[in-house]
This record gives C-alpha cells, structure tokens and sequence, in this order.
C-alpha cells in the first residue's frame, strides 16, 4: 500500500444499459476509479454532521423497466415494474441492491440500525445520488403517482427522487466530474431540451408504510440539502465497529466528537489493531474515526512506533531530556544512542502524521463550525427582521382608533380610563394647591367657593384645544366628546349648597350643569 | 320631566354609531350626572316649595291671630306678608322648571296680602 494516504470517496457513473440509472465507483484521490466492491458497503460513511442517522436499511420497491433482449436498451412496451430491493443510505446516495446479494439474517433481537448488519455478498445493482433533489410525494395525498396506479406500485406508498439542475454553469460541471449526469438519458423526457437533458432521471421508491417514506424522504431532504461534500469511506482495514466489538466496547454516535491528541495517536484510530495505550482509557480509545482519513492511513510500524513512544513517553508529566539521556547511557551502551536517535526520529514522523491528522481535523472541525454560525447570523438576521416587524405592527396596532366600537373598545376604552386618571389626578393637584393657596379663613373660603369653582370652570373650558366643552387634554382624537372635569365633582358642590341653604348658588350651578350635559348629548347627536 | 328625556336621549343617542362617541366610562359618569342633578333639582324645588308653603301658612295664622285681636288696630299699616322676601325662591322655582309650584306659592301670598287689605 502506498504510504501517501488518498481520499476514497463514492462517486457514480451512468449504466452502461443506458437505462437512467447509476452505477456506484470508488475514486481515489482526484482521478483514479475502481468498481465498488461488495466489501466496500460496510465502510461507506454516513455524513456526521447530520441530526439523525440514516434510516435503517430496508426493502422498497424501485422502479425498474424491462430490458430489450440486447440488455441495453428499454423495450418500447415495457410496463413499470416495482421489484423489492434492499436500499442502504449512505451520504449523499442511495444504495440499492438485489435481494440475492443481501444476506440480512442477523440477530434481530440485537439488530441495532447504527450497525450495519447485513452482509452483501455482490456489488449493488446502483445507486440513487441524492444530492440537488427534491423528494416528491403524489399529489392530492394519493399513495401512488397517477402513471403508477396500475402496478404493484399501489400496494404502498411511493415517493419520487427528483433531480434539480443547477441553472448556471451547468455546462462546466458536467463534464469536469464524472456521474454529474451529461449521459443521462431521460425516461420521461426523451426528446427534452438541453437543460432537461442535464437532469439526472426521477427515481421512484415504493415504502411499505407511510411513516417509513416520511423517515426516508426526510433523511433525504437532509442529505440532498449538502452540496459538494463526499460520501467518503473508511480506510481500508478492519472495521474499528469489529475493533470495538472484540473488545467488547460500544461505539455510540455521539463519541465521536472530543478528540484529543492522545486520541489522535491511539493506534485504534488508524483502522488497524494496536497496543493500547496504557495512559488512556478503553473509552477514550473510541472516537475520532476518521482523524487518519485527513491525513494519511497510519501503517502498522508507525502504529507500533506510536505506541512505544506512548508507553516511553506517555506517562511522564515532566520531561526532562538530560536526566533521560542520563538514564539512558547509564543502562546503555555508548553505541546504541546512534540508533536510538534514528529510532526517535521515526517516531517523530508517525507522531506528526497523527499530529497533522489531528489538526486536519480540527480544522474541518473549524470550518464546519463557521459554516454553523453563518447559518446561525443569517437566521438571527431574519429573526431580527421579524421582530422589527411585530414591533411595527404593534405600534400600528397601538395607533388603531375603535371608533366604530361605541364605547365598548376595550383598548379605546383603557386609553380614555387612563387618561380621565391622569388629568383627574392633575386637576386635583391644582385644586388642593389652589386652595392651600388661599389663606382665608373658612367661611370667607366658603363664600368665594363658588366664584372660585366658576373661575376654575371657566379655566377648564378654555384650557379644551378643540371642543368648547373641552376640559381635559387635547390629546384626544377628534372624535371623542371631552367631558369637562368639574362635572365630575358638580353633584358634591350642589349638595353642599343645599345643605348650606344656598339655594341660588345651588341653582345657578345645576343649570350650568345641566347645559353642560345637553351640549354633551347633543354632540352625540352628531 | 326634561331630565328624564334627557337621560333617555342621551341612552338612545350612544347606542346609535355617530361620529362622536363616549367611552364606556364616560357615559357611566354622564348617566350618573343626569341622575344626580334630577334628584337634586326635585330636593331643591321641594325644599323651596316647602319653604313657601310654610312662609304662607305661618304668615296665614298670624293674620288670623290678628284679627282675632281687638288690638288690632294699633297693628302697624304694612304687614310683613308685604314684603317681597318670597320673590328669590319663586325665581329659582321658575328657573328649575316648577312654574306651577311658584304661581301656586304666589297666588297664595297674593290671597294673603288682598285679605291684609
């Protein structure tokens, strides 16, 4: 194997039967392609940043048409056929198999869907690239497209995978990458124009229950929403899943975040069976798959060499290189320091091998999380914009005069309430200081008590902007009545001018009052 | 009465959607107010008319004292009854409405000083 690790990732081509569908290859690195292999399924990578895992592998009907005798052509009468097929979600595609070439017969009581149990003993029969498409279900709630009503397509619920060309540059990436699609040939859109002709052809699923085509449609739309980001595989090797089992360890999803750099030289990262470290933990040995995936395979010497470096190195606290080399030459011939060095030097490769690893890792750690917090900005932007626009309608709302609503507009109705307190409160303000102002004594204060009020009235009136009978704030609208405060208080004065015998005083001003209350009534009259 | 009609307008009037409105609690006061000053202006026309009623009673059986007294006639000329101490009541009974309770308080005084001469 070659010591410079390349990215293996999932790529497409169309079928040589050129009839719409795809076939998965393996690329390595920029350029080189190899069929995929049965064996290669198990170490297809799901994306990580996903909020759920795919949906466990299942049988579905695919849509599929009968070949002309030649195998490579569709035959012009062919009927729609829905076989069952075994379909695996990996990243952005989806693997569909025969049902020959899965063997699912593992342990249902211990089937845990993050496993991939099942064991393929061929190739796929192809492959459904998810990304750019848009999961469509038929119309109108029906269970089947109208076209498929007549197959065994009827018996569950179908859902078509449709693929979205880009507008804009096409052209360029069509033909820089393979399985971008220019060879695809439309099933329904035989004769379509060039843009149509860039599209990859729908595929139709066929679930067995409802709630199952919404779990697969939504994983999908989560998959088909990442662009250009790889479906990769794990290095070729063991399976750390197998690793972890022989030793009797769970991996759960969520281990893998929190790599440290111990992790990243722990020989069990690197796809291959090592000496534990002895300074870390059996959990700790457990995350960061795919560290040596960034940046190069770790071979099993450099595994070893890390490891005994560990086991030299990893424990001690304090360093310190004189009292070591002491150590050393004291336990030590004088010649074996020469190949000790070029024993540390070998070791300071595989360490930096990890180490860049490491940082890769970090920093795609880095990226994802900016890629986070853009998404975050733009949605607190529009939150922003959203609650600018309720601060807006509510003080558009606050501004709504009920006009219509005589009298019984609860918010019209609190505004004038709130505003009868305040200039109550205010006028009684101005009364109690008017007449602490007044230094008479109390029956001469009686006595002016009615000029006074008269006076006050008179003041109330003329303070109105816009009513003569204004008496209060002018902030109201117009189409309010301001009733003038010392209407209010007319009933206790001309009380208190009969008790008093004042019988003119009294008079005088119940007819003002009584005035008062016809102008009222007949602004009301409108 | 004129205040009932006015309370009865004023209820009619805000139940009809005009361009002028009161609020809820503005036409509660003004119900109030109306209220009010009715009851006050039917105190203040009876106490007034009670006050006459009783000026003119005190004043009828004082007449009659008089003539019952043979020393009448050094009574002096001009009986109280003429003064005009009834004519602010009687102008505030007319201008409360109560016309009729004033001319009846008049009529009577006036009966009261015919019978003096």
């Amino acid at each position: 194997m070659s010591k410079e690790y390349q990215f293996e990732k999932v790529t497409f081509e169309p079928s040589p039967q050129n009839n719409g569908e795809f076939l998965p290859q393996i690329t390595i690195g920029e350029s080189t392609h190899r069929p995929f292999h049965p064996s290669d399924m198990d170490r297809v990578l799901d994306y990580d940043n996903m909020p759920e895992p795919p949906p466990p592998d299942a049988q579905h009907g695919h849509l599929e048409f009968e070949m002309d005798d030649d195998d490579m052509t569709i035959r012009d009468d062919a009927p729609p056929k829905f076989p069952k097929r075994y379909f695996c979600l990996r990243g952005s595609f989806i693997f569909y198999y025969d049902m020959k070439d899965v063997d699912n017969s593992y342990d249902k009581a211990s089937f845990d869907r993050h496993d991939h149990a099942a064991t393929f003993l061929g190739p796929p029969l192809g492959v459904i690239p998810v990304e750019r498409t848009k999961v469509e279900f038929p119309p109108g709630g029906r269970r089947v497209f109208r076209e498929h009503a007549n197959t065994e397509a009827r018996n569950g619920y179908e859902m078509m995978i449709r693929h979205v060309a880009r507008a804009a540059n096409i052209n360029s990436t069509s033909t820089s990458t393979i399985g971008t699609g220019t060879q695809k040939q439309e099933k329904e859109n035989s004769a379509g124009a060039a843009s149509a002709a860039k599209r990859r052809a729908p595929a139709y699923l066929v679930m067995d229950s409802l709630g199952q085509r919404e779990a697969w449609a939504d994983a999908i739309r989560f998959r088909a929403d990442v662009y250009k980001k790889d479906t990769k595989l794990r290095p070729a090797g063991t399976n750390p899943d197998e690793l972890n089992m022989d030793a009797n360890i769970h991996i759960g999803a969520g281990d893998k975040m929190g790599t440290d750099i111990f992790d990243v030289l722990d020989p069990s990262k690197g796809g291959k069976k090592g000496i534990s470290s002895p300074t870390r933990g059996e959990a700790s040995r457990r995350v960061g798959g795919e560290i040596s995936v960034l940046a190069g395979i770790i071979e099993k010497e450099e595994q070893t060499d890390i490891n005994e470096a560990l086991q030299m190195f990893g424990t001690r606290t304090l360093f310190q290189e004189d009292i070591w080399v002491n150590d050393f030459f004291e336990q030590n011939d004088e010649n074996e320091g020469a190949d000790m060095c070029q024993k540390f030097e070998r070791w300071q490769t595989s360490i930096k091998k990890g180490l860049r690893g490491a940082v890769l890792e970090q920093y795609e750690y880095f990226v994802e999380a900016s890629r986070e917090m853009t998404v975050m900005g733009r949605e607190v932007a529009s939150l922003k914009d959203l609650v600018n626009k309720q601060v807006g309608t509510f003080e558009s709302m606050k501004r709504v005069t009920f006009d219509l609503d005589f009298g019984e507009g609860p918010s019209n109705g609190d505004i004038d309430a709130d505003g009868v307190g305040t200039a109550t409160e205010d006028e009684t303000t101005r009364y109690s200081s008017d007449e602490e102002d007044e230094n008479a004594d109390e029956n001469e204060h009686k006595s002016e008590k009615s000029p006074n009020g008269k006076k006050r009235f008179g003041r109330f009136r003329g303070a109105g902007a816009t009513s003569p009978l204004s008496g209060r704030s002018s902030k109201k609208s117009t189409s309010t009545i301001d009733i003038p405060l010392w209407l209010d208080d007319v009933i206790e004065e001309i009380t208190a001018f009969v008790k008093e015998c004042r019988y003119t005083d009294a008079t005088e001003l119940l007819l003002k009052a009584r005035s008062e209350v016809s102008d009222i009534v007949n602004l009301v009259r409108g | 009465m004129f205040v009932s009609n006015l309370l009865l307008s004023t209820l009619q009037k805000n139940e009809t959607l005009t361009e002028k409105k009161l609020s809820k609690k503005e036409l509660a006061s003004m119900q109030r107010i109306i209220i009010s000053i009715e009851d006050l202006t039917k105190r203040l026309c009876e106490r007034l008319s009670e006050g006459l009623r009783r000026k003119n009673e005190a004043l009828k059986q004082t007449t009659k004292k008089e003539k019952a007294d043979p020393l009448s006639a050094m009574a002096p000329l001009v009986s109280p009854i003429a003064l005009n101490d009834d004519s602010t009541a009687l102008h505030l009974l007319v201008r409360l409405g109560r016309s009729q309770d004033a001319a009846s308080a008049y009529a009577t005084r006036r009966s009261l000083l015919l019978n003096e001469w």
